[in-house]
């Protein structure tokens, strides 16, 4: 049996007479690697917007671990995420960032450090941890974000389009290195992309969504991906 | 060509910045002017007129000034920030109507204002309010609608973004609020207060309705000398009252930190 970490089951959001996302099941187990891939507007933002809290869901059900999350708060949903514009606090240091989340848990003083210490060790920003964040560049901004999201230990990350504001070289190199803290914390990832070949080179699994429905899931080393068989996944 | 440009452009420079501090100069130089009735003669000069302020006649008006646009800053800060909170930062329905609402004194003169509160004091019986009371309400609402305007452009700018990841790390409203917004929004909320502080100091059209005898303000306590002498007095009261407010700017700006923001910086 598969212990699944999050279902959608039904999920559907309405603006108005807008179908942003329609009906979408979707079954993540524990430690996945997921994309969301799809053109902007395809509702695959909406879906991890609905899943982490901030939007409510018009009809269906999200749930963690097997709890339904209706009427849960973001703040206690216990989700990470990595945003596109990173989100760093930029009056606290890349420390106080990281720490944030566990001072927020009303951890104690020395746990808080050693995590810390933990995360940014992780992402190899050890030497940089007394910085501000408007003194690195964007890289290293990336990183901040993302040691910041698992340094509370969520069972559950979201990277909502997380390298699109790095340029291509960069880009390549920080796919390694989350594939590789992924793989290293055994977190579910789920990543929301409209970038095809970033979805291929880090997924276990791709889930295509086109106009708010999932259009096709799959492994990135099926045949199906490479020959392009649907239109949405082609660009 | 390139260096008629430059030139024209170090000239005209060099003509606004004398057109500004040339007052401050003439006020200094009188200030130390050897006789009393005011020449410049900067061969010659004396610091006695300094020594004149040491007496009630002006510590007591200063003190009275200071004190109130000291309680008037902070009342416009926490006013002002409540207010901002609510428009800026939670948008309750009908927010813009609101905002001009709060802004909408600045749009009567200070004249009718000052009218219009001594016409309501004496109206409603509150005769007692005239002196010190009334010049806090008063300078209150004259002060709020800067306070709030600077408080709300910087509650507008932060990111809600922020918010978010701050939600996504676990932290409820009033962590948020604490750890997030208030100390980003910091340096806008010193600013309004600095305002306030500047403008209640200097006021005259607003006080002049409300002092009565024993609670004057400084502003008003010159105007009162002026109309019986023109001594260096003045200029050293004027030159005094310069540097305090230089320094109050100073110490606000060292708490808050505006000059960052001001200049497009955080932190």
């Amino acid at each position: 049996m598969i212990n699944s970490d999050i279902e959608l089951i039904g999920l559907s959001k309405n603006y108005g007479a807008n179908k942003i996302v329609r009906d979408i099941d979707l079954d993540i187990p524990q430690g996945e690697f997921v994309s969301i891939l799809g053109p902007s507007g395809c509702g695959k933002t909406t879906t991890l917007n609905m899943i982490a809290g901030f939007t409510a869901p018009t009809s269906g059900q999200i749930r963690v671990r097997g709890h339904d999350q209706a009427g849960v708060p973001p703040e206690r949903r216990k989700i990470g995420l990595v945003f596109q514009n990173y989100a760093l606090f930029p009056h606290m240091t890349v420390g106080e960032n990281v720490a944030f989340g566990l001072k927020m848990q009303r951890k104690g003083r020395a746990e808080i450090d050693n995590q810390v210490e933990k995360s940014l060790r992780s992402v190899h920003l050890d030497h940089l941890k007394d910085r501000y964040p408007k003194e690195l560049s964007g890289g290293q901004q990336q990183r901040t974000a993302l040691a910041r999201a698992i340094a509370p230990k969520p069972s559950l990350l979201l990277l909502d389009e997380p390298l699109s504001n790095l340029d291509l070289k960069l880009r390549e190199a920080m796919r390694i290195e989350l594939k590789e803290v992924q793989q290293e914390l055994g977190i579910t990832f789920v990543y929301v992309t409209h970038d095809q070949e970033e979805a291929m080179a880090m997924s276990d699994r791709v889930v295509v969504m086109h106009e708010g429905i999932i259009a096709q899931v799959g492994s990135p080393r099926a045949e199906s991906y490479q020959s392009a068989s649907y239109p949405a996944a082609a660009k | 060509m390139n260096q008629v440009v430059s030139a024209l452009f170090w000239v005209s420079l060099v003509l606004v910045l004398t057109f500004i501090t040339l007052p401050l100069v003439v006020v200094m130089a009188a200030s130390l002017s050897p006789t009393a009735v005011v020449t410049l003669r900067p061969w010659e000069w004396t610091v006695q007129w300094y020594g004149d302020l040491w007496t009630a006649r002006w510590l007591d008006p200063f003190m009275l000034s200071a004190q109130l646009a000291l309680i008037v800053s902070i009342a416009s800060g926490v006013l002002g920030l409540l207010a901002a909170y609510v428009v800026a930062y939670e948008k309750c329905p009908g927010h813009a109507a609101i905002m001009s609402f709060l802004l909408s004194p600045l749009a009567v003169p200070q004249i009718v204002k000052g009218v219009a509160i001594v016409l309501f004091l004496s109206s409603a019986g509150l005769y007692n309010w005239l002196g010190t009371p009334g010049l806090i309400a008063a300078h209150i609402i004259l002060t709020l609608p800067f306070a709030v305007r600077m408080i709300a452009t910087a509650m507008f700018n932060f990111d809600k973004n922020l918010d978010r990841a701050g939600q996504s790390l676990g932290a409820s409203k009033m962590d948020r609020i604490r750890y997030l917004l208030l100390p980003i929004i910091k340096p806008g909320v010193f600013s309004g207060m600095t305002f306030a502080f500047i403008i209640s100091f200097n006021n005259i059209p607003l006080s002049v309705f409300l002092v009565r005898p024993g609670e004057t303000t400084l502003p008003i306590t010159v105007i009162n000398y002026i109309e019986y002498s023109l001594d260096p007095v003045l200029a050293a009261v004027n030159v005094a009252s310069l540097l305090f407010v230089l320094g109050v700017i100073f110490i606000f700006e060292k708490i808050g930190g505006f000059s960052a923001q001001i200049h497009g910086g955080s932190k």
